[in-house]
């Protein structure tokens, strides 16, 4: 069944529905091992300044068989974006960028606005752009309308760890825009990744909760799981919701006692 | 005289080109991205630009990021 449920974005066919960032591992070193557990296929980077010629991990040294999706972190406004956007692709590492524009501080929320502006120029451009914003409905379709290969809607402020914050918002997304929505930002625990998938998200990406976890390769594993888990319960069809009462799942006949007076 | 790495004030031997400064400082192609007064250049280009006094280079790579 995974084969056929191939999850197609930027010309791409994933077979993986997990997208792992690479922030906060305590050491690139567990990286690799944390990689291969999640299952995935593409993994997220920033850039930065390099300060040191020879920074002692040098990450690319440590993503092995993934596509590569930098981020513009760092960027406050779309201007920004496009100019991180357009050294990421000079580093040769492909045409995928997650646009990521933030300009405040204390919740690190994107702003929706410049988002939008920056995808519209990074698509004519020929860049797989996928947008990172506040779950709103208005700013989703006019990313799909610029020609956003997915839309990632935040769960919960970026590394909090609180799981799906906006679920009613994402749902609406889910259910109104034809590009794949992605939970990105916030899920915690595989549990909400696998709620994420069994609402319909086509994906979820996840760094915090891995990078941040006792075991990172152990939790790694766990989102692989759940994450499937969830896309088939969503492929399944998750059964009725009773409002009050309640339905025997065992016969209500041939009990043993059938037949005996009732005192 | 004095050029802009990374916002950071820096010492450079006049007449220096891109290409000798970055060898200079262990810089190789391939691993890093170069802005030069906010132009990217491609390391085919490094020898032929020759630092000036107050020119500004961003050196980036990649890093850990979600």
């Amino acid at each position: 069944m995974e084969e056929k449920d191939l999850f197609k974005i930027g010309g791409e066919k994933l077979t993986s529905r997990l997208l792992l960032g690479t922030g906060k591992f305590a050491s690139n070193k567990e990286m690799p091992e944390a990689i291969k557990a999640s299952g995935t296929q593409l993994v997220t980077v920033a850039l930065r300044r390099a300060d040191k010629a020879f920074p002692e991990e040098n990450i690319l040294n440590y993503i092995k068989e993934c596509i590569l999706m930098p981020n513009t972190s760092g960027a406050r406004t779309a201007e920004e974006a496009i100019r991180i956007a357009h050294m990421a692709k000079a580093m040769g590492c492909g045409k995928w960028i997650k646009i990521e524009v933030i300009s405040d501080n204390r919740y690190l929320m994107p702003d929706n606005i410049e988002t939008i502006k920056a995808t519209e120029v990074l698509v004519r451009e020929g860049f797989t752009v996928l947008p990172y914003i506040s779950p709103d409905l208005m700013t989703a379709k006019r990313l799909a309308d610029a020609g956003a290969a997915a839309v990632m809607p935040l769960a919960a402020p970026i590394g909090s760890n609180r799981g799906l914050q906006t679920k009613e918002l994402i749902r609406i997304l889910i259910n109104e825009i034809d590009v794949p929505i992605i939970v990105d930002a916030g899920i915690g625990k595989p549990s909400q990744a696998a709620e994420s998938m069994e609402m319909g998200a086509a994906a979820v990406l996840v760094n915090t909760a891995v990078a941040t976890a006792k075991n990172p390769v152990l939790m790694a594993e766990a989102f692989c799981l759940a994450v499937k888990a969830g896309r088939k319960a969503y492929l399944a069809g998750t059964g009725r919701v009773l409002s009050a009462g309640s339905s025997a799942s065992s016969p209500l006949t041939g009990f043993l006692h059938d037949g005996e007076k009732i005192k | 005289m004095e050029i802009i790495v990374n916002g950071k004030k820096t010492k450079v031997q006049k007449g220096t080109s891109l290409e000798m400064f970055l060898a200079g400082k262990g810089f190789a192609p391939g691993k890093f991205v170069i802005e030069y007064n906010d132009k990217l250049v491609e390391a085919i280009q490094w020898k032929n630009i020759i630092l000036e006094p107050q020119d500004r280079l961003e050196i980036v790579t990649f890093v850990g990021g979600g």
